[in-house]
């Protein structure tokens, strides 16, 4: 499988000079690890004039984790550098262990967070976390920038609403409070280079054993994560580790989702692993909890 | 040793004491020479070669499964710049195929395409790029066909429609042939328990990791062909480029590099094999073509579907009494080895357990899916899932444990069978007791918490074939040593290292004869012109079939050299004997030894350099009949793995926590590499028993053709394996060895199946074993989380 559309290649060293190309350069594609863009390029699904690899910037590849500040990721931070953090494994748990199973090792040495969330794949890993830490993505233009929540990001397969010339710029986590309890958890076939058949990540807000508010999010069952309706519903103002709830909360989100079935997994397959991950995941965080 | 006598000798030696001698060189774990030099990216796969001039070519390939060729208009690719010639069907007259008598490949179709991806037209073009492009202007009309996927619809599909896949074929059906030894019917009537069950084992592909490629350079002034080829068999490719391409095989030189694996896969030739040479011949420039792995998908020949019914009777103390078997194999588009692995699955019911009387109904149809053929274990793995399944479920239901049924039956050296295949050596009992023990199998089986579970199963493979695939008395194998001043010791033997390591057993079977090191010995082989003949890697023949000619070469040279020691020494030629670069006098206590060197030197100062030959084809038997022939080896190693598995109770993955292995490979020649084949063994049986199985569409598309979409197991996926060789000395076998890398995969998709069974009561016969049907049976049960 050759690369037979003939692209010119920028290595930009400064984030202007990455917008300006961006803002100039016609059809362009955005080279910020390659783990998805090669792939596409080798298959023929994509023809680019241009590819303009961001990986350079460094901008684009600060890293902050400070006491009560949260977390800033640049747009290239790998995922790799995320799964390894002894800092974001801290604070953010479901997160780095969401980015520490994305494709393989080497996957991982050279993909990036900002890469997984532009690429925008129904099975990505990193979103549902992301969303239930409340991240926020800078995006940035030769314009300027604004900021939007990561849930309001990804629009459909493999769509989103950066517009010509945008990019992610960088992933804001907010510091999470005290009482706040996140899990991710995924279902493969195998444990290592492999496409979800579902994952899910639940966030419970909690005081003194009772759930005060609580997120699920769904990937892989639909054209981009799913944030259930129906779970929060089903656990906000129930204890902790309630069993009644736990199967009402798993019933809940197999309510909502309607995947499709593929050489992966049958669709009824899938909503019987939401039930489980539910189930799963509000289990291990009452243990963690309690 | 006589060849008639081996097999009489072999059951006399329950004390392997008596006659095996102190080895130096056999039973050493030798890391592999080259291991280091692959590791490093140093050595080079056939597609790493370049040549000067060299030139690229490209395989179109079919997006119908099933489709008349109406018309082929290359015009618009030979007007892009950089192409220099294209070849279609009719450019390749001849068919090809691994089994003589039955090949119907086509090189490139002819009149219609039978599979998805099967090869219509080539180009070849000055890049890769420019081959790559051309291959999108070439434009073929196809009239489409009604498309069978199903291999049990297949028969029904050819009498409804009248469309037959292969016009010679009525009922699409490829072959089938009846086997009956014995009153089946009327034993199994009378048995006090008769066990029925249906099973299904999957189409799976080899995997190996390097690519076919080919790279031809023929010289037009000569007219003679040089092909550098991804190759396991070169004398069988070799065989059909002479008759596809009209060539004497005198022109024709084979020339295998470094594989990349082949599992069987590798056994057949590749299309890219014929066209390279084809067009090296017609621009008169070295070509090259390099497989995507997409192309290794849709030409793979990889393991035959099989759905198969099993009857097995019983009497009421354990013993089997009969067995009946009927297999519908799917077979793909083409032959292949088809007939082969159609009678080998026949042949292998009646091993390792004593089975009295066996009834066999086989047929092998055609679909419009990939075609079948060698897969690591060919023909043993199917009827293999089945009847451990079989074993574990008659012990139940006679209150034996699976240990206890499987020693009650287990067959020991010296068996006859029913099909007059002969077991000369076996330790598979000791194989089964010591990794039950090893294990604690008898205290677990059965005992453990529901989720968890384990399982038993045995399995074995031949170490090569009586008999040929085509009509030749000629030698299976022949091996030259060569030993002059200036390159010390060199062998010369054909047979291919497809990464099992022979390069390295061969050096070690070699020095042991000749009393030297092995890494001493230069291996010159997979060269048809460099190297003597061999048959090819297949069957696990290679160290049992070349380690009788490399001991007879050397004990040749041997014969040349002793009475030169003992000349040196002063006793007698016959009493001399060799090892750690030192002949020595087996009786005289005067002088007692001489330098290796030293005895050499003075033979070549006065004779000029040792070349001898020794060669080797195994026995065959009398009074065999209805193709049981196939199935018959020299001799046979043994296995049995114990498998322990967790089932999620939420999503119902398996995940196999440990496998227990324990083998009787005989004398391992370099017990590392018979470690390596069973842990490689296990990793593909594992993908095989819970993730692998080739997808098709309803209209014949091959759904998953990529690493991305067919899962195998990784090697964070891999259990903790525990290999045990067991104590073991073949007799019949040059250096006591026997097969080690097939017989290893057939037990484990039966054990982990058997596992899941003693965990969770779930008796599945269906390959794969997926977390979908897992889940399905413990929510019918109320059981999952």
């Amino acid at each position: 499988m050759n690369i037979l559309t003939p692209f010119e290649y920028f290595a930009p060293a400064t984030l202007d000079e990455a917008l300006e190309l961006l803002a100039t350069k016609e059809n362009a594609k955005v080279l910020a690890g390659g783990t998805d863009l090669m792939v596409q390029l080798k298959e023929k699904m994509i023809h680019p004039v241009n590819v303009i690899d961001i990986t350079h910037v460094p901008e684009l590849n600060e890293f902050k984790c400070e006491e009560g500040q949260g977390a800033v990721l640049g747009a290239c931070t790998t995922d790799a550098f995320c799964e390894f953090s002894e800092e974001l494994k801290a604070k953010f748990p479901a997160f780095a262990y969401a980015a520490g199973e994305i494709g393989g090792p080497q996957v991982r040495e050279m993909g990036t967070i900002g890469g997984n969330l532009a690429n925008s794949g129904p099975s990505a890993e990193t979103p549902a976390s992301l969303i239930c830490y409340r991240a926020q993505l800078v995006l940035a233009s030769k314009n300027g920038e604004r900021t939007i929540p990561v849930e309001d990001f990804i629009t459909g397969n493999r769509k989103n609403c950066l517009e010509a010339g945008e990019i992610i710029k960088t992933i804001i986590l907010p510091e999470p409070a005290a009482n706040t309890f996140v899990k991710y958890g995924y279902v493969g076939m195998r444990s290592s280079m492999e496409i979800d058949i579902a994952n899910m990540c639940i966030r419970l807000d909690v005081e003194d054993g009772e759930i005060k508010d609580a997120m699920c999010v769904m990937g892989s069952v639909a054209i981009k994560p799913l944030i259930s309706e129906a779970v929060p519903a089903a656990l906000i103002g129930t204890k902790v580790g309630d069993e009644e709830a736990i199967k009402a909360a798993a019933e809940a989100a197999q309510s909502e989702v309607h995947p499709i079935t593929d050489v992966r997994a049958s669709a009824a397959y899938r909503v019987d692993v939401i039930g489980a991950l539910c189930r799963r995941l509000l289990r291990e965080l009452a243990a963690e909890i309690n | 040793m006589g060849m008639n006598k081996m097999y009489e000798v072999s059951n006399k030696y329950h004390d392997y004491k008596d006659y095996t001698r102190e080895y130096t060189e056999v039973g050493r774990s030798i890391p592999r020479l080259d291991g280091p030099a692959k590791v490093t990216g140093k050595l080079q796969y056939t597609d790493d070669l370049s040549l000067p001039r060299m030139v690229y070519a490209k395989i179109l390939r079919s997006p119908h499964a099933h489709a008349i060729i109406k018309n082929i208009d290359f015009s618009k690719a030979l007007e892009l710049d950089g192409v220099l010639d294209v070849l279609k069907g009719s450019d390749f007259p001849i068919d090809y195929g691994i089994v003589a008598h039955s090949a119907n490949e086509q090189v490139l179709a002819r009149d219609k395409v039978r599979m998805w991806g099967e090869p219509v037209a080539a180009v070849c073009a000055m890049t890769e790029e420019i081959a790559e492009k051309a291959l999108e202007l070439i434009e073929v009309e196809y009239e489409l066909l009604p498309v069978v996927v199903d291999g049990r619809e297949s028969e029904k599909f050819a009498n409804e429609t009248g469309v037959l896949i292969h016009e010679d074929k009525p009922g699409n059906i490829a072959h089938q042939g009846t086997q009956q030894y014995g009153d089946v019917d009327a034993i199994l009537a009378e048995s006090d328990l008769v066990i029925e069950q249906e099973f299904y084992s999957s189409q799976y592909t080899h995997a190996y990791i390097e690519p076919q490629a080919a790279l031809a350079d023929y010289d037009v002034h000569r007219n003679k062909l040089h092909l550098y080829a991804t190759c396991q068999v070169p004398h069988y490719t070799h065989q059909q480029l002479a008759k596809c391409l009209q060539m004497p095989m005198k022109d024709i030189r084979i020339t295998v590099p470094l594989l990349g694996g082949g599992f069987g896969g590798k056994g057949v030739a590749s299309c890219a094999d014929f066209i390279t040479s084809k067009f090296s011949s017609r621009v008169g420039r070295p070509v090259k073509c390099a497989y995507e792995r997409s192309e290794v998908f849709a030409t793979h020949q990889g393991r035959h579907a099989c759905y198969m019914k099993f009857k097995m009777g019983f009497d009421k103390e354990g013993h089997i009494t009969a067995v009946d078997f009927n297999n519908l194999m799917v077979g793909g588009a083409y032959m292949s080895w088809g007939v082969v692995v159609l009678f080998y699955t026949a042949s292998m019911v009646h091993v390792p357990y004593i089975t009295p009387a066996m009834k066999f109904a086989g047929k092998r149809v055609y679909t419009n899916t990939n075609t079948c053929g060698a897969h690591r274990g060919l023909g043993g793995s199917q009827p293999r899932f089945a009847m451990e399944i079989l074993m574990d479920m008659a012990a139940e239901k006679l209150g034996m444990t699976p240990l206890q049924i499987r020693l009650l039956n287990a067959v020991e050296s010296g068996h006859t069978c029913r099909s007059m295949m002969y077991i000369p050596h076996c330790e598979y009992k000791k194989t089964l007791q010591t990794a039950a023990d090893n294990c604690d199998f008898e205290n677990k089986y059965g005992k453990l918490p529901f989720g968890k579970g384990i399982g038993m199963s045995g399995g074995y493979y031949i170490s090569g074939t009586s008999y040929t695939l085509y009509l030749s008395y000629k030698p299976h194998t022949v091996a030259n040593v060569k030993i002059e001043g200036e390159n010390n010791v060199v062998l010369f033997c054909g047979a291919t290292d497809i990464g099992q390591g022979c390069d390295m057993v061969m050096a070690q079977m070699a020095a042991e004869t000749l009393g030297i090191r092995s890494e001493d010995v230069k291996v010159v082989s997979r060269d048809t012109m460099l190297a003597t003949f061999d048959l090819g890697t297949f069957a696990s023949r290679v160290t049992y079939a070349t380690g009788w000619a490399i001991r007879r070469a050397c004990e040749a040279a041997n014969q040349l050299l002793f009475p030169v020691a003992a000349a040196i020494m002063g006793c007698r030629g016959q009493e001399v004997g060799v090892k750690d670069y030192q002949f020595y006098s087996l009786y005289e206590k005067k002088r007692k030894n001489v330098d290796w060197n030293e005895v050499v030197d003075q033979y070549i100062q006065a004779n000029g350099p040792i070349i001898t030959a020794g060669q080797f084809t195994p026995p065959r038997r009398k009074g065999i009949q209805q193709g049981g022939n196939i199935g018959h080896s020299p001799t046979f190693g043994f296995t049995t793995q114990i498998a322990e598995v967790e089932v999620d109770l939420y999503t119902g993955l398996v995940k196999v926590v440990k496998i227990t292995e324990a083998g009787d490979l005989g004398q391992p020649i370099n017990p590392m590499s018979c470690e390596g084949q069973v842990h490689g063994s296990i990793q593909m049986g594992l993908g095989n028993a819970l993730l692998e199985e080739m997808r098709y569409a309803e209209d014949g598309r091959l759904l998953n053709p990529s690493f991305h979409d067919y899962k195998l197991c990784g090697t964070i996926d891999m259990p903790e394996v525990e290999a045990t060789i067991v104590e073991s000395y073949d007799p019949s076998a040059p250096y006591g060895a026997k097969e080690s890398g097939e017989g290893p995969i057939q037990p484990t998709p039966p054990a982990i199946f058997n596992a899941v069974y003693d965990a969770i009561g779930y008796r599945c016969t269906e390959q794969p074993l997926t977390q979908e049907k897992v889940l399905n049976y413990l929510k019918s049960i109320g059981k999952n989380l």
